[in-house]
Order: C-alpha cells, then sequence, then structure tokens
C-alpha cells in the first residue's frame, strides 16, 4: 500500500468571470520512505498538488489517501489534527513566526498536539535543534538569523512531530547555492535516518536529480 | 483622483464600515448630550421677579421656653416680637446693610412648594388661582426687590403689602385662570373658606424655585400679619459689592438678642449653587460622557488611518514621484475621512428625528429648532476629532522619501 | 503562557500607534465604567453604620389630594404619628426608626469656646438598632428619653473633640441650637456616604413636631427580617394607607400613594419629591444606556486595532493552521491574546478610577450636596473589581469577536501565502 494516493484529482479554481483550471486528473502514489521531487514551470499546479497533499486544500475531483486514510471523509479539525500528526511543512520563505524565538517556533506544532507536558515539548525541541546544530540560536529571534539557519529552524519545525510525511515547497529557492546544498543533505538525511517520506516541489534540475524520483508537471498535467 | 479615492475605500469596505458606525453612534450621543445642554439653556430663566445680587440670609430660631439658656420676659410688652425687632434694628445699623426684611419661604432656591389655593368670581363664576405660597413683610418685598408686571417699583409693591394686600403673580401653565390680569383690585377668598378674605393686589412677576424650572405655575405673596405669624427667614441687602466686608463685620452678639437669633447667615449663592447642583451634576456627566466619545472617534481615526498609511507607503511613494504634492496626500487622507463622515451623517438625522419624540415623552417641551441646529454642531466636532485623528498618519505620509520608500519594495 | 506575552508585546512594539490606541481606549473606556459604577456602587452597597442597605426600606411622605380638585395637593413628610400609622408595626420588619428625613444644620458650642455648624440628626431610639453605629463610650439614648424629651447627645467622635478637645466628652454638657445638651455616648465617625444614618451629633428626635396634620420632618427607616419580600411590606403599607383614607376623608382629603416605602436604590437616586413616584428605571436604563455606549464605541475601536494587528499576522495564522491548529483555536488565542492586552487596559483604567474617585471629591455627594470620597476599602471590593473584570470581559469578547472570527476562516493556502 502507497503511503500517499492520489486518484483523479483535479482542481478548479472558479471567481466570477474566469475559470481556471490547475490540475487535471492527477493519479500520484508515493511509497513509504521515497523522497519525490515535482517540477515544472510556474503556474503548473505542482504548488496546488502539494497543498492538496498537505491537505490545506481540496481537490475539486478526486481521493486523496495518505497513510491509509481517506482524507476526504475529514471534517476540518479531523484534517487539522491529521496534519499535526502525520505531516510536515517546509516552506520557500520559511515563514517562520517573527515575534516568537528560535525555540516556541520549532516547538509550534506540539503545542497543538494534547497529552504532552511542557517538560516533554521543551526536551522534544532540544532534541531536534541539536540534531540540526542549530540549539546555540535557541534564544533567537527569526530576524537574528541567516536563511540557512532560518531554514534549519523551519525544517526542525516541519520534524518536531515527528511526521511520516514532509512536503517541501521550493525549500532551497530563498537560498544561495552553499546553503541550499546544505539543506539538501539535511533533508536526505532525514529521509535516509528516519525514514520520513519527503515531496518536494523544486525548480532545481540538479537538487532533483539527487532524489528517488521526478514528477514533472505541465499546465496541471503530469507529463512524466 | 476622485474615483480612485472611493475606488479605494471601497477596498477597505469593512473598516470603513465600523468607522461609520462608530460615527453613527458617536454622532447620535453628541447630539443628544448637546441638545440635553441646549434645552438647559433654553430652560434658564432665573427667578426673574427678585434682585438677589447683594443678599444674605439666614434661619430665625427662638429658644424654647424649657431650655435652660430661655430668658424669661418681665412683662407681656416684651416678646419673640421685640426681641426679633430689636435684632433687625441692630442688624440695620450695620453700615453695609441697606434692608433687612423676614419672611417664610419667601426665599427660592429651597425647593419647597407650598400650593396654595385662591378663589374669586370673575365675571361670574369662581376661578381658583394656585400658586406657590410666599409669605413676606413689607421689607422683605423691599429687600428682594420684587417688581410689578406693569412697572410697578418694590415700594409700591411693599406698600400694598403692609396694607395687607396679596399679590399674584404671571405663569407660564395655570390650571383655572386665563388672565390673572383680571384678578387685580378684587376680593379672593382662600382654600374653601369664604369667610376668609383677601385683596389681591397688583400683578408680579413671578419667582421661580430655581434656574431650571421647566414649568413655572405662578407665585401667590402673601402679606405677613405682623406679630401674628413669626417668621422663620430673614433676609439682607448689603450695599452693592460689600458682601464680604458684611459678612467680616458681623459679630455673633449681632445674631442674637433675647430668645430669637440668627442662624446660618450665608450669600443667596451657596443655595444657589445647592440647587442647581443636579444640572451641573447633569452637566458635567454628559460633558464626561461626550469628551470620552470623542476621543474615542480621534483614537479610532488615528489608529486605523496609521494603519492604512503604512500599508499604502508605495502607493504614496509612487504618487510623490509622479508629481503629488504633500498637500495633495494630506488633503487625499482627509477628505477620506470626511466622506466616511458624509456616509455617516444621513444615519445620525434619521436616528436623531427617531429620537426627537422622546423629550415630550419625558415632559420635557423642547423646541424642534433646538434639536435641529445641534446636528451642526455635531458634525462640526465630528469632523474637527476626524481632522485630528488623521492629522498624525497623513503627517507621516507627506514625510515619505519616495526613494527610500520604494527601494525598500 | 510566558510565550504569548513575549509575542504580544513583540507584536505590540512593532505596531506601537495601534498599540497606544488599544491601551488608551480600553483603559479610558473602564475607567469611565468604573467610575459610573462606583458611584452607582456607592450609593447601594452596604458599609457600617448602613450595614444592611440590602434590607433597608425607607418609608417616606405624605401626598394628600382634595377630594374635590386633584390640583389641589399638599405633600411633605411624615408626622410621627402618620409615620406610626402607616409604617408601624408591620409583619416582617425587624427593627424600625423614626427619625427626621433631613438633617439639621445647628449651632454648638462646647468646652472649647468657639461656635461651629454641626450635621444634627433627630431620631427616635430604634435608630441605634437600625444602624450599627460603633459606640466609642457610655450608651445610647433609650425609648424613655425619647418619650421625656430629654436633651441628651450622642457625639461623633470628631465632634466630642471638637467640642470638647481632649476631654472625656461624656458626662459634659454643651450648647446645640441654644439649648443645653448633656452627652450621653459618642460613636465613631460615619462617612456622609451613608445618607440615613450619618450625622454628627445624634438627639431625641422631638416627637410633637407637626407641619399640619399629618405632616412633619419624620420618615420610617425599617430594617426588614431575612428573606421577607419588600413587595409584602408594601402590600400592608397599601393597606394602611386606604385606612388612612377613611381617616381623612371628614377633611376632604385623600392620599396618593407613590410606592413607599422605598429601597435603596430609590434612595440613592436622591429622590426628594414628596408628591411623585420616584422612577428607577429610567435612571436604570440610562445607566444601561451608558455602560452600551461605555463598551460599544471603544469596542468598534479596538476590533479596527485588532484587525489591522492580525492584517499583519495573516501569515503565521496559515502556518498555524498548517501545523495543525483548528479553526476554533485560532479564534480562542486571538480572543485569549487580546483579552490580556484588554485587562491590561482595564487594570490600568481600574487604577486611574480608584486614583480618580480618592482625588477628585465631586462625584459622591449626599442629597445634600456635601460632597464626599469613599473610602478605599469601599471601592476596593468584590463587587466592584468583579465589574471591572466583567467590563473587560465584554470589551474583549465584543471587540476580538469579529476579527478573531474572521482569522479563523481565513483559508491556510491563502494566509500562508499573503504578505
Amino acid at each position: 500500500m502507497s503511503l500517499i494516493e492520489l486518484n483523479g484529482i483535479s482542481k478548479v479554481y472558479r471567481t466570477k468571470e474566469i475559470e481556471t483550471t490547475a490540475l487535471e486528473n492527477v493519479n500520484l502514489s508515493v511509497e513509504q520512505g521515497e523522497f519525490l521531487s515535482i517540477m515544472g514551470p510556474s503556474g503548473c499546479g505542482k504548488s496546488t498538488l502539494l497543498n492538496i497533499i498537505g491537505l490545506l486544500d481540496k481537490p475539486t475531483e478526486g481521493t486523496v489517501r495518505l497513510i491509509d486514510t481517506d482524507c476526504n471523509r475529514l471534517g476540518d479539525n479531523a484534517m487539522s489534527h491529521f496534519r499535526n500528526t502525520n505531516l510536515g511543512f517546509v516552506f520557500q520563505s520559511f515563514h517562520l513566526i517573527p515575534s516568537l524565538d528560535v525555540a516556541s517556533n520549532v516547538e509550534l506544532p506540539l503545542a497543538y498536539r494534547g497529552g504532552m507536558s511542557a517538560a516533554e515539548r521543551r526536551e522534544r525541541v532540544d532534541e531536534v535543534l541539536e540534531r540540526l546544530g542549530i540549539s546555540h540560536r535557541k534564544k533567537h529571534f527569526p530576524t537574528q538569523l541567516s536563511g540557512g539557519q532560518c531554514q534549519r529552524v523551519a525544517i526542525a519545525r516541519a520534524i518536531v512531530g515527528r511526521p511520516s510525511i514532509v512536503l517541501a515547497d521550493e525549500p532551497t529557492g530563498n537560498l544561495d547555492s552553499k546553503m541550499g546544498a546544505e539543506v539538501m543533505s539535511l533533508l536526505h538525511s532525514l529521509n535516509a535516518d528516519d525514514g520520513i517520506t519527503i515531496v518536494m516541489v523544486t525548480h532545481n534540475e540538479a537538487q532533483a536529480q539527487q532524489t528517488d524520483r521526478i514528477v514533472r508537471f505541465f499546465d496541471g498535467r503530469v507529463i512524466s | 483622483m476622485k474615483r480612485k479615492l472611493i475606488q479605494q475605500m471601497r477596498n477597505e469596505w469593512r473598516s470603513n464600515l465600523w468607522m461609520t458606525v462608530e460615527l453613527v453612534i458617536v454622532g447620535v450621543v453628541i447630539w443628544g448630550v448637546f441638545t440635553v445642554f441646549a434645552s438647559i439653556a433654553h430652560l434658564h430663566q432665573p427667578p426673574v421677579g427678585v434682585d438677589f445680587n447683594d443678599i444674605y440670609f439666614g434661619n430665625v430660631g427662638v429658644v424654647s421656653k424649657n431650655a435652660s439658656t430661655y430668658k424669661e420676659y418681665p412683662d407681656t410688652v416684651h416678646s419673640i416680637y421685640t426681641d426679633l425687632e430689636t435684632l433687625i434694628a441692630n442688624l440695620r445699623t450695620n453700615p453695609y446693610v441697606e434692608n433687612v426684611g423676614t419672611g417664610n419661604n419667601a426665599i427660592p432656591y429651597n425647593f419647597n412648594y407650598n400650593g396654595m389655593s385662591l378663589n374669586t368670581y370673575v365675571a361670574d363664576t369662581v376661578q381658583a388661582y394656585i400658586g406657590n405660597q410666599r409669605m413676606m413683610d413689607a421689607d422683605m418685598v423691599r429687600t428682594l426687590r420684587l417688581t410689578g408686571f406693569n412697572g410697578e417699583t418694590s415700594e409700591q409693591l411693599a406698600e400694598m403689602v403692609s396694607e395687607g394686600k396679596w399679590l399674584i403673580s404671571t405663569y407660564d401653565r395655570s390650571y383655572y385662570v386665563n388672565d390673572p390680569a383680571k384678578w387685580v383690585g378684587k376680593e379672593a377668598w382662600i382654600g374653601r373658606d369664604t369667610t376668609d378674605v383677601v385683596q389681591i393686589g397688583v400683578l408680579i412677576n413671578g419667582i421661580r424655585r430655581a434656574d431650571y424650572e421647566p414649568v413655572f405655575n405662578g407665585t401667590l405673596v402673601m402679606s405677613y400679619p405682623w406679630r401674628v405669624w413669626f417668621p422663620n427667614e430673614l433676609a439682607v441687602r448689603v450695599k452693592p459689592g460689600k458682601g464680604r466686608e458684611f459678612l467680616a463685620s458681623v459679630q455673633a452678639d449681632d445674631l442674637e438678642f433675647g430668645n430669637v437669633y440668627v442662624s446660618n447667615l450665608q450669600s443667596i449663592e451657596n443655595r444657589k449653587t445647592i440647587a442647581h447642583r443636579d444640572v451641573i451634576t447633569l452637566v458635567r456627566n454628559l460633558s464626561a460622557c461626550a469628551a470620552f466619545v470623542l476621543i474615542a472617534v480621534f483614537l479610532g481615526f488615528l489608529g486605523s488611518f496609521w494603519y492604512r498609511t503604512q500599508q499604502r507607503i508605495p502607493e504614496l511613494a509612487l504618487r510623490k514621484v509622479n508629481g503629488a504634492t504633500d498637500t495633495d496626500l494630506f488633503r487625499r487622507s482627509i477628505s477620506e475621512g470626511l466622506i466616511l463622515l458624509c456616509v455617516a451623517t444621513p444615519f445620525i438625522v434619521g436616528i436623531a428625528a427617531l429620537l426627537s419624540d422622546l423629550p415630550d415623552d419625558l415632559g420635557l417641551t423642547l423646541p424642534a429648532w433646538l434639536m435641529w441646529s445641534m446636528i451642526p454642531v455635531t458634525l462640526v466636532l465630528l469632523a474637527l476629532m476626524i481632522c485630528g485623528g488623521i492629522w498624525l498618519p497623513a503627517r507621516k505620509a507627506m514625510k515619505i522619501n519616495p526613494a527610500a520608500a520604494l527601494k525598500d519594495q | 503562557m510566558k510565550t504569548k506575552l513575549i509575542q504580544i508585546i513583540y507584536d505590540m512594539r512593532t505596531q506601537p500607534v495601534i498599540a497606544w490606541v488599544t491601551v488608551i481606549g480600553t483603559a479610558l473606556s473602564i475607567f469611565l465604567i468604573m467610575t459610573v459604577v462606583m458611584m452607582q456602587q456607592v450609593g447601594i452597597m452596604s458599609f457600617a453604620p448602613e450595614s444592611h442597605r440590602d434590607r433597608m426600606l425607607y418609608g417616606m411622605f405624605l401626598h394628600k389630594q382634595s377630594l374635590e380638585n386633584e390640583n389641589d395637593n399638599r405633600s411633605a413628610g411624615l408626622s410621627y404619628e402618620s409615620a406610626k400609622k402607616l409604617y408601624g408595626e408591620l409583619d416582617g420588619v425587624e427593627e424600625i426608626s423614626y427619625q427626621y428625613t433631613d438633617l439639621d444644620r445647628y449651632d454648638a458650642k462646647g468646652t472649647t469656646g468657639g461656635k461651629f455648624t454641626v450635621d444634627t440628626r433627630q431620631t427616635d431610639d430604634g435608630f441605634w438598632r437600625v444602624f450599627d453605629h460603633k459606640l466609642l463610650d457610655g450608651r445610647y439614648y433609650d425609648a424613655d428619653e425619647v418619650a421625656a424629651k430629654r436633651r441628651v447627645a450622642v457625639l461623633s467622635e470628631a465632634t466630642a473633640r471638637k467640642l470638647f478637645g481632649g476631654e472625656n466628652a461624656v458626662g459634659q454638657h454643651f450648647e446645640l441650637d441654644h439649648n443645653d445638651y448633656e452627652v450621653i455616648g459618642v460613636v465613631a465617625n460615619s462617612s456622609i456616604l451613608a445618607s440615613m444614618a450619618y450625622g454628627e451629633v445624634f438627639v431625641p428626635a422631638d416627637y410633637d413636631k407637626e407641619w399640619t396634620t399629618g405632616m412633619g420632618p419624620f420618615m420610617a427607616a425599617m430594617l426588614i427580617k431575612e428573606g421577607v419580600k419588600f413587595d409584602d411590606i408594601r402590600r400592608q403599607v397599601k393597606t394602611r394607607y386606604a385606612e388612612y383614607d377613611s381617616e381623612i376623608k371628614s377633611e376632604g382629603m385623600k392620599t396618593v400613594y407613590h410606592e413607599s416605602p422605598f429601597d435603596q436604590e430609590v434612595i440613592n437616586t436622591g429622590h426628594r419629591g414628596s408628591n411623585i413616584t420616584p422612577d428607577t428605571s429610567s435612571s436604570r436604563m440610562m445607566r444601561y444606556i451608558i455602560y452600551a455606549i461605555l463598551l460599544i464605541v471603544p469596542a468598534i475601536n479596538l476590533s479596527s486595532m485588532l484587525h489591522s494587528r492580525l492584517r499583519r499576522r495573516v501569515s503565521e495564522i496559515g502556518v498555524r493552521r498548517a501545523f495543525g491548529c483548528t479553526r476554533a483555536r485560532i479564534i480562542t488565542d486571538i480572543v485569549a491574546e487580546n483579552l490580556v492586552v484588554t485587562v491590561v487596559g482595564g487594570m490600568i483604567g481600574f487604577a486611574l478610577g480608584i486614583v480618580f474617585a480618592q482625588c477628585y471629591d465631586g462625584l459622591y455627594t449626599d442629597p445634600t450636596g456635601t460632597a464626599a470620597r469613599p473610602a478605599l476599602s469601599m471601592l476596593l471590593n468584590w463587587r466592584i473589581i468583579g465589574i471591572a473584570f466583567g467590563s473587560c470581559f465584554i470589551l474583549n469578547i465584543i471587540s476580538a469577536a469579529v476579527p478573531a472570527w474572521q482569522a479563523g476562516r481565513l483559508n491556510p493556502v491563502e494566509a500562508i501565502n499573503a504578505k
């Protein structure tokens, strides 16, 4: 059984004047432990697909199954809970919360999870920060960090809840090549050592080549 | 440019809607408060029939017979009446005193209402005059400087009172008497007892109970039968502006003679202040309320426009680059606020129209022009607050350095 | 919690004008609400010597009207006789005091020599049982002394000192309104805000004093037994009025009933019209309108300020949603965060209210218009504090409801990408 299974996914955006098809009959399955890249030109629907996998958006048609769960049937709260326990997100522009320090940013997913004491949460955050080599920045605010450090914090936030899937939307897009390479190696190690399934949207052909599989998109359709 | 401004305001419709709602509520409150103020000012009618400048008054008291300080009278000639006469005579020797009068319920601002009804025949039908009874001796009439409705001097009125005649006044509203002038010179009887007859002197200007009495029912000055009724009030008219000197010169001994004494000698102003305290309190509370809501408008516009200016820095910078002057930008911000006020105005007027029946329900008669004239006052105040609130953000907008702002972008 | 506070402070610091508008707006609103609440509460809350205001009823005034002419009216206070007839020995009354409605301002002179004016309250012996003055020395006057019109007096501590200096006052004589009185007791000073029990000198009332038939300076202050409804008392009083009507029929008069006896709320309106029915509902209505305005107008401001603050945090909200925060949690977090800000503003406002009440004495006046300052202990009671926090809470809810709801409804995808 695949970890991620998309069947006949279409996404149509409607406004008063126009109807835009972002995705058309997309079928995709991702196995446990796979590192997948999605490539394609801007506006081809790859981010929309990532959002649908991330349960942040709903497809107009088609079914989404993640980790044996029929996600089409989940209500809003159940989806929130599902995201919280099973999914991690990494964004192009990091999206760290500027008013929170590094530790609090990383702690965020745990804050929405019941049944963990503050001490346990702190322990888990320290562990992750240690692993990503940014524990010395724990008390700093995002504005005091470099781009690479920010993305490390963002990755720490994505994995602190021990999700099975991490969704990365152009994680190196805002970084120079050296820092981009660091982030990529970090993602690879998460994939290899922890068995986290990673779906990454990227423009970078070289980075995509390093992953297990590349899915190419054009105009809302999978072309390879 | 104008159309673009409105377009932009539509984009901020939610925030603008709230600000308009605020303007409407505040506008109605301000209108209400100022209408009350205006009606209070409109109601202000001092007891016109008297002259209260330089008047001091006190209570007349008598030592009771079983008190240890009571002084027995050696003969029947001396009594509390002679004591009072001596006391008054002594007071008159004070160099600052012009006149001294006595009475009962003669001095206004005490909220007493001693209703008394007189009846007489006017063209073969019995008419009743019900007025606030004020008992005065002739000197009290002189001291308070009562005036006749047809220009009679207080000296003439005092003369009538000393002859035992009663005086009746004009009024705002009365129950029975259509024309009190027809009563002049007639004999009238008190209450139901047709044998208890008094002579009506002339018509006087009424003495209101306070400056803010909504409806005045008339005054009935009752001549004071000296040595029959003992007065409880004493009024002193001092020489113009000599009140302080008078109070300083009065010794405790001047206010006592035999078994009669005067207590609480004070300026009429004291009593006036106390009598008007409820009005003062109302004005004070409503002013605080009005100030508060106006500050709220100020703060609301300050905060909202500060935020908007921040949001629009690139846009404003672009305008500057394209030749808009500082004044243009300033005017643009201000007109945005004033357009909101224009939107709010019909609602304020509408609600005011709905509320304009309220005073009637409360028994107040307010002229309609008075209520409507407060609408422009309200709008001007709101406009001032809006401009005040927008002033700071607008100045900030003017100070934008276009180059820096666009580079940031 | 600490994280939340840091975040709030950060948030406020990045938008100082909006933060100031929020805090000042809240503080001002709570300050004014507090002032109105305190003015109202001081008028109805219990404190010594009026420790049972919730159980007090005051039978005041008599209004007679001619049977033939309804414009022929006479109204004034009660005489001792009529007070007894209308209010004496009612079922459910624990204690009753017949006392003069108003204080008398009399001249007093003691061994210290100088003459000064004292607020004199004239009462019967029941007064000391209805109200709980604190006796410091000597004793109160009893029923026999009142009946015998003995010239004895109970003084407040301050008056005793003023009259006799440091000497022991009990047993001394002084002159009050040109009469000789013997001091038999000294009580603790009372606040002028206790409008029915306050006094500087207390003397037996002259029960013969009568203006005209049935009318005089008296009223009946009644302490009602616990659990007895005020309306039960009023129903009995109505029957007494009917009896009194038949008594004065021969004078050609009848009574007009004005819902006496009055409770503390009526007393607090400063009701002094002997010929009108007190109207507490309109003053209550007025108060509610004032509360509503004081809450709604700033709430609109606070709401737009919060809206502005949240607009800068849209992407944060999106990220939180991505990491599993539910809509409800977004809403409750915003409301809670706003509550913190409101409470801070509220505490400033509350403090201002207290300071203002302590420094400005024009707010609280007794019916004669004498200004008074309530003691701090009176203002810092659980009820006033409760209302302050309740107001903050309401202000918070109405100001945060719409922005929080909007934030909860944000589409996470759009939110994350919003700038």
